[in-house]
């Protein structure tokens, strides 16, 4: 059953608002109407500019095509709206109650790097050295004092990581080895892939 | 010793140096060498410099041709090599242009050979965009540059990269001389006068400095000091010497 249109001072989700008319009326795919025909389905869309952001939001969404026309009777312009295959889903998912609302359709990418980060003057670094390991990148990049191993285990972290993305390759050398310790791997920059560094994969796209 | 960088007043000076042109009057006076004789951090500090500005950095190599240059540079700028010379520098100029992001070039010497048409590469992309771009070189660059009028006239500052203060050394033994190499491993004190000491030795440069920190790290461990003194490091060397008989120079003549 299709819920209940609200008042005029509470319809604020215009489109959802157009798709439960559509569904009352059991329009499909190829049913046709006009912004005259919406307007007397649902008086609400007729305060301020709510019917033109509700069309314009579905043909937008690619849930309704428009095509303007011409009344020969009147002379005036006469637009005409068309319910796609995508729309006639949604006027069946509005008929079962479920409300069509904005927001991300799918899952986000990864976070924007910032120009600042350790990650980003890292890659510079690799960039510019092309052979590197984790201990000389965070002696370049950290102040004496400041928490130089943590910026070496974060080195070490990242160039593992680039070299499973096929940017960087591990030498067969290793260095700085002093005493017990298997020192440290260098990584050589096989595929640069510009200014910015490389984008592991999603786990949400993957 | 204690891991991590220094920065010392040669970083600060190459910084002020950036300021400072960035202010110019003209706009074509883009270049800006950068001088300094070997061991006293300048690839270091450049290096530092670019991956935190993010300015594109290229280090010059003796094989280096007109193309070979402009390849290097697309590449830092992400861009494509295709098509000719002109091209992929038209290509550099837009992105320069529009981004104006300075360059680095590191090991600028070679860049100046029998002629400085590689110079003048990097002068055009300079002229058109008015950005800025930055020669490191050894210290007898600016000489060489000199030699091209119209491009020395577009040299906006050189920048001097001293041999280390005894600020430097002072800075240096203070931020990384250490009984171990951990992090919280326990600092390890020198005596003013010891400090002066390196400094005398290494002759203010950074490479000879740290090997001299080591050594005497290295002594105190051995010898369980907890602070060091003149009298503990008096007749040693600290660095590396280099002594014995001059090559190619007789015996009898060596006095």
């Amino acid at each position: 059953m299709t819920p209940a249109l609200k008042p005029v001072e509470e319809l604020r989700w215009v489109a959802s608002a157009v798709l439960q008319a559509l569904a009352e009326r059991g329009k499909g795919k190829g049913d046709t109407f006009t912004a005259a025909d919406l307007l007397a389905w649902v008086p609400a869309l007729s305060a301020g500019a709510k019917r033109t952001n509700a069309t314009t939001r579905l043909v937008g969404l690619g849930l309704l095509t428009y095509r303007q026309g011409f009344d020969a009777d009147t002379a005036d312009l006469q637009g005409t709206y068309t319910v796609t295959a995508a729309g006639a889903e949604a006027i069946q998912a509005a008929k079962a109650g479920k409300a069509h609302k904005s927001g991300p359709k799918r899952p986000h990418g990864n976070r924007p790097q910032s120009a600042s980060a350790f990650s980003t003057q890292l890659w510079r670094l690799v960039r510019a050295r092309r052979l590197l390991d984790a201990k000389e990148a965070a002696e370049t990049l950290v102040d004496a004092g400041d928490d130089v191993k943590k910026a070496e285990q974060h080195a070490s972290k990242l160039f593992r990581r680039w070299e499973l993305t096929g940017h960087l390759a591990a030498s067969k050398q290793r260095v700085h080895r002093v005493g017990t310790s298997n020192g440290h791997k260098r990584y050589v920059l096989i595929n640069d892939c510009g200014p910015m560094p490389p984008q592991s994969p999603s786990k949400k796209t993957a | 010793m204690k891991p991590g960088f220094v920065q010392t007043e040669n970083f600060r000076r190459l910084k002020d140096a950036e300021k400072l042109v960035a202010r110019r009057g003209a706009s074509e006076a883009g270049l800006v060498i950068v001088r300094g004789v070997f061991g006293v951090g300048k690839s270091k500090l450049t290096e530092r410099w670019a991956a935190e500005s993010g300015y594109v950095f290229i280090r010059a190599k003796e094989t280096y041709t007109k193309r070979a240059l402009l390849d290097e540079l697309a590449d830092a700028m992400g861009l494509a090599k295709g098509g000719r010379n002109i091209e992929v520098q038209g290509r550099i100029i837009a992105k320069v242009g529009v981004d104006m992001v300075p360059i680095i070039v590191d090991e600028a010497d070679h860049l100046v050979r029998s002629t400085a048409s590689l110079l003048e590469v990097l002068r055009d992309i300079t002229d058109v965009t008015g950005c800025m771009c930055f020669l490191v070189g050894m210290e007898h660059f600016p000489m060489k540059v000199a030699r091209y009028g119209h491009i020395a006239s577009r040299v906006a500052k050189v920048v001097e990269f001293e041999t280390l203060s005894i600020g430097d050394i002072r800075a240096t033994v203070n931020a990384k001389a250490s009984l171990g190499s951990e992090p919280n491993a326990p600092a390890l004190p020198m005596d003013e006068d010891v400090v002066a000491e390196i400094h005398k030795q290494c002759s203010g440069r950074m490479r000879l400095a740290l090997n001299a920190i080591a050594n005497i790290e290295g002594w105190a461990h051995a010898n369980g000091w907890k602070k060091v003194t003149l009298a503990d490091i008096k007749g040693k060397a600290l660095c590396t010497e280099f002594s014995g008989k001059p090559l190619g120079v007789s015996a009898n003549r060596v006095k």
